[in-house]
């Protein structure tokens, strides 16, 4: 798609839905992790309180809700090729899988580390082809050892496990969107670790070290490319199989385009949009921004206003629409649709229900 | 809880340099910034985690090595600056033992971009798991100046305890120096926090008895500790 083309459709973007995630007043809910799966319109988002909560993409009306951890949620995914199959990871030391047709309350797996690793699962992935799960623990602090487990997702066995690659807390596990042996890893160590999981020692898996000198956030694919988003709001695109720097952005925040009514105080995430990447950047009393980094200096295509009011700490693109997720306990959805009238935004916190479940409890 | 002024940093940095004067070592100890948190709950915010660059070097004893093709190599060789080439690296045969020792042996690693993508091949992980993997460095850059930037760099990681300490300086630097060094550091811990002030409940600068960088962040032993900041809240 054009660059003018992809600046239309931006243009067009407004905030269509938005919900609280939930109405307790108790502790704040901070969405932390989302994941939607488009064939079955549903979108699955991750609370600091211990629970997932489960929405109709389109409308984001709730359609329920899983209370199976008992430690924080640190991710979520939905299977690649299933469409009611979710995922999900916790410091509770499993990960659980979940059919999310038939029943929320019993997982359909449990996935569990080995008794030497810490098992502090601090992100985990699923394989483009779901086969195998890997997770990445948090640092063991006797040994001061750091796993990343794989799983078979079918026979549930662990499969093994590499300790050699990352010196504190994995902070990010991605495998790569069509190759199902193609992994990689970020941590707070700042290292970003490429592995081609299909050798049989960590010593021959490991592709590619990357340094993004700092501590790393968030990574992601586009195509062979890995982008890497860093704690000190520094970003880094790398093509992995030219083994080449295509961008290192180390002072996004003074840009000369990001100042004034642009300026941003912290970066998201990385998004791929119509084949073309994206970083997405925000404003801690809720602005989102879109930005282009094709060109010689960061810019904004298009500001995404009026939806959170806090800062926003997730992201996702799907069916030409973006969703965000953020510490306000809101998701908003942002698309061509109308916006919400506003009435309805003045109110007080309020849940989408779903109109076809009005006779079950809440 | 406003910023720190001017003339109430500069008067912790002279009470902290006076003491170490007082009471002579047979060391250069360190000056360490702590910054103590509040409003932030590590579970759930962001992580407060990542590396500064100063403008002063806070430990000059910092090692670089360089892990260079000819031309680094060569300009490492005429600034008296420790270096391998390819070959003294494929010598190590990937043998875990040897990398470890290597890795012990320096601060830190500084490797030429044509040679930092063969590292997992020449090595295996062994720099990964020390915590020392190279930072790369290319012809159009000076690399001393790399070597400066490296040594000037300092890490900062907060984990389940709401208290920070990094190191900003030494005994031996000037005022304004560690001026510079601490307000810099304020500046840029602060603006990563999502209240900015808000979220700081206190800031120290303090003396560190420690000859070596402790491995994990245990309680250091501190003389003298000097609040910057006027009160609790």
């Amino acid at each position: 798609m054009a660059d003018s083309d992809i600046r239309h459709l931006f243009e067009q973007l407004n905030l269509t839905e938005k919900t609280a995630f939930s109405l307790e007043k108790t502790k704040e809910d901070y969405i932390l992790d989302i994941s939607v799966q488009e064939r079955s319109n549903t979108l699955a988002a991750t609370s600091s309180n211990k629970f997932i909560r489960l929405f109709s993409y389109s409308n984001l009306a709730t359609k329920g809700s899983i209370e199976g951890h008992s430690g924080l949620i640190t991710g979520v995914k939905f299977a690649n090729t299933e469409s009611d199959i979710l995922f999900s990871s916790s410091e509770d030391k499993t990960i659980k899988c979940w059919d999310v047709r038939t029943d929320l309350k019993k997982p359909v797996s449990v996935f569990e580390g080995y008794e030497e690793s810490n098992n502090i699962f601090t992100s985990f992935d699923v394989s483009c082809n779901d086969r195998v799960i890997c997770a990445g623990c948090a640092q063991n602090k006797k040994s001061e050892d750091v796993h990343l487990l794989f799983w078979d997702r079918r026979g549930k066995e662990l499969l093994g496990c590499y300790s050699d690659s990352h010196q504190d807390d994995i902070t990010q596990v991605c495998f790569h969107p069509t190759e199902p042996d193609t992994l990689s890893t970020g941590s707070t160590d700042g290292l970003v670790c490429v592995f081609d999981i299909g050798q049989p020692t960590e010593d021959d898996a490991i592709v590619l070290t990357l340094n993004s000198e700092s501590s790393v956030d968030k990574i992601g694919w586009h195509n062979n490319n890995l982008y890497c988003v860093t704690h000190i709001d520094t970003f880094y695109l790398w093509d992995i199989k030219k083994e080449e720097d295509l961008l290192v952005l180390t002072d996004i925040k003074d840009s000369n385009n990001l100042q004034g009514k642009d300026s941003i105080e912290y970066l998201i995430d990385g998004l791929v949009i119509n084949d073309k990447l994206h970083l997405v950047a925000g404003t801690h009393s809720g602005s989102l921004r879109v930005l282009d980094v094709s060109g010689d200096s960061p810019t904004v295509i298009q500001s995404l206003t009026g939806g959170h009011t806090s800062t926003v700490r997730c992201c996702l693109w799907s069916d030409n629409m973006l969703v965000s997720g953020g510490e306000d306990s809101m998701l908003c959805l942002w698309s061509h649709r109308k916006t919400i009238p506003k009435q309805e935004l003045k109110g007080k916190l309020k849940v989408k229900k779903s109109v076809t479940r009005k006779a079950q409890p809440y | 809880m406003s910023k720190i002024s001017r003339d109430n940093l500069y008067e912790a940095i002279a009470t902290v340099l006076k003491d170490s004067t007082d009471k002579k070592r047979k060391f250069t100890q360190s000056i360490e910034l702590q910054i103590a948190l509040k409003n932030y709950d590590p579970q759930k915010d962001k992580r407060f985690s990542g590396t500064v660059k100063l403008k002063h070097i806070p430990r000059p004893k910092m090692k670089i090595c360089i892990l260079g093709d000819q031309v680094h190599c060569d300009q490492a060789k005429a600034n008296d600056l420790p270096s391998m080439d390819t070959d003294s690296l494929k010598k190590l045969n990937k043998d875990k033992k040897l990398v470890k020792k290597l890795a012990k042996r320096y601060d830190g690693f500084l490797a030429s971009d044509s040679i930092i993508k063969t590292i997992p091949r020449l090595l295996g992980p062994g720099l990964n798991k020390a915590g020392k993997f190279p930072i790369q460095v290319s012809h159009n850059e000076s690399l001393v100046t790399k070597c400066e930037e490296q040594k000037a760099t300092i890490k900062f990681q907060l984990k389940k305890v709401l208290c920070l300490a990094v190191c900003v300086g030494h005994v031996n630097m000037t005022p304004d120096e560690l001026y510079s060094n601490i307000s810099l550091s304020i500046n840029f811990l602060v603006s990563l926090l999502k209240k900015n002030w808000q979220n700081v409940r206190a800031l120290y600068i303090k003396e560190n008895l420690r000859t070596q960088e402790p491995k994990r962040q245990n309680k250091p032993k501190f003389n003298v500790s000097v609040c910057l900041t006027e009160a609790y809240v």
